[in-house]
């Protein structure tokens, strides 16, 4: 009798924690508590190295890597980075520039935008506005062409995993890159509205694909919450303005939608404050900015990892919302991109080599922005040179 | 033998006439994806990120080495032609930085409320 009641207890027990047909998410730890941070407001502090911890030798290090002494504008391959910040214990620790940048100089993000785009989503859902299962013909009509569309939802846009037959590529002899059409030719005019033409390749939820598509497409649906004027402001409004960015351009395509994707410039302490940010777990300065767990959720490989076909990009990528973390995702065999550094690393990153690492368990932010050629600059051993800067 | 030549090259003919019907639109956008491409990002680089003009084209043109172009530095447009492609990008303000003029080709979707201060002259 005890036996059963037992049973029956942990059936019953195990009912709220059902995500089948997903599994188990990976477990992240959670975040580490920061009593009494410093708010970079409206600038960063510096401080020492040794002050917070860090080595000089080490950061000689990173910087050598950095800015190899062979480092030349006309050089066509190898490392080239335009910016170096490193934060710790909430201040600059670190700062280089190349010779046409400085602290205040603004500077195309690229790919890191989409991670931006996504804060504007937690915050959007955080004023209650948007849920984060919602279908996306909810908001945004062109989502509702058809019954398969329609599943397309807000969590599916941001783990990349709309299903759209969408191809990222930014070679011009690529005929069929969508990306390239929607930056550029068909898709310029509105390039939301582009992106949800295109026919669904795979059941949505079910497969991961990289594409500024999804990214743009949320950006349509933020604007269709939201009327016109406030839309215009929102990234200032409720989300530079409260970190005290000053300097920011966010471009938008011909019908006035930010282009989420690709086309938001910041200085590099300015995006070292988002990644602070999200350090903080969405709060800044005793203000939540982000929904409780939306950091956490972050941290989180997406669902779609579940069931995703298995791919090499996705060990490469290890994709949550919008954003990369270094977790794996054991049960399916997908290791850590970056095994050398800690494992609650996570990080935005794209074209050209920009990055920006957030590191919780070191208590770090790091922003570089790169003018690569190719993929020489390893992130790993990057990261690798970053932990073992750390003395205490 | 010349037949047998002839058919080979006639095969060949009728594969790439296929090719070209069957990828027609996208050939046909090429151009003006090249001249969009460099238009934009020179507009943003120089007006928006402010760097010098020269180095602006340094780091365009590494992936497009052939285009022709003008800027005007007073009404801050870029124009550039490639391959005959035509495309002009402009800037519009601090907050949103550069946006291309309307595409030349079909378009195919657009919104019923474009932003006027976006339409070109």
């Amino acid at each position: 009798m005890n036996l059963v009641r037992i049973c029956l207890l942990l059936i019953f027990c195990s009912c709220g924690s059902d995500f089948s047909p997903y599994g188990d998410p990976v477990s992240v730890l959670a975040l580490p508590v920061r009593p009494k941070p410093e708010w970079p407001l409206p600038r960063w502090k510096t401080a020492v190295p040794e002050s917070t911890g860090v080595s000089i030798d080490g950061l000689h290090k990173i910087n050598l890597y950095a800015y190899p002494v062979d480092q030349k504008d006309s050089k066509s391959k190898g490392i080239k980075t335009n910016a170096l910040v490193i934060v710790r214990d909430g201040k600059i620790i670190f700062e280089n520039y190349d010779l046409r940048y400085g602290p205040d100089h603004i500077h195309l993000t690229w790919d890191i935008s989409k991670s931006i785009l996504q804060t504007l989503v937690g915050i959007t859902i955080n004023k209650g506005l948007l849920q984060l299962e919602d279908p996306g013909y909810y908001h945004l009509s062109s989502l509702s062409r058809d019954e398969d569309h329609k599943k397309i939802t807000i969590r599916h846009l941001l783990e990349m995993a709309s299903g759209l037959s969408a191809m990222e590529s930014y070679e011009f002899s690529s005929l069929n890159s969508t990306s390239m059409a929607m930056l550029y030719t068909k898709g310029r005019e509105n390039m939301g509205e582009y992106c949800s033409s295109l026919p669904l390749k795979y059941e949505p939820g079910t497969n991961h694909y990289l594409s500024s598509c999804d990214t743009n497409i949320l950006a349509l649906v933020l604007k269709k919450v939201y009327d016109s004027q406030t839309y215009s402001n929102l990234p200032w409004k409720e989300l530079f303005e409260p970190l005290g960015i000053q300097n920011a351009t966010w471009e938008r395509d011909r019908s006035g939608t930010f282009v989420g994707s690709s086309y938001l410039y910041l200085s590099a302490r300015d995006l070292a404050k988002i990644g602070y940010l999200y350090l903080n777990n969405g709060v800044w300065d005793s203000k939540n900015i982000l929904p409780n767990n939306w950091v956490d959720l972050t941290r989180t490989p997406g669902k779609v990892y579940k069931v995703s076909p298995l791919k090499p990009e996705l060990s490469t990528y290890n994709y949550s919302l919008h954003w990369y973390v270094n977790t794996g995702v054991p049960d399916r065999g997908l290791q850590q991109p970056w095994p050398d550094s800690p494992n609650d690393v996570i990080a935005s990153y794209g074209k050209g080599g920009h990055l920006l690492f957030v590191i919780p368990s070191l208590d770090m932010v790091v922003v570089r922005f790169g003018d690569d050629q190719d993929s020489s600059f390893d992130k790993n051993y990057f990261l690798k040179l970053i932990k073992e800067s750390i003395v205490r | 033998m010349k037949k047998k030549l002839l058919y080979a090259n006639l095969s060949l003919f009728l594969i790439f006439g296929g090719w070209t019907i069957l990828n027609w639109s996208e050939i046909r956008s090429f151009p003006f994806a090249i001249s969009a491409y460099y238009s934009k990002e020179l507009c943003s680089c120089f007006f928006v990120m402010e760097l010098s003009e020269m180095h602006c084209h340094e780091r365009v043109r590494r992936f497009i080495p052939f285009s022709t172009f003008a800027i005007s530095k007073e009404e801050k447009w870029v124009q550039t032609n490639s391959l005959g492609g035509i495309s002009i990008a402009r800037y519009q303000s601090k907050e949103f930085g550069c946006v291309l003029d309307e595409y030349p080709l079909a378009i195919h979707f657009r919104e019923n409320e474009i932003d006027t201060e976006n339409k070109s002259p």
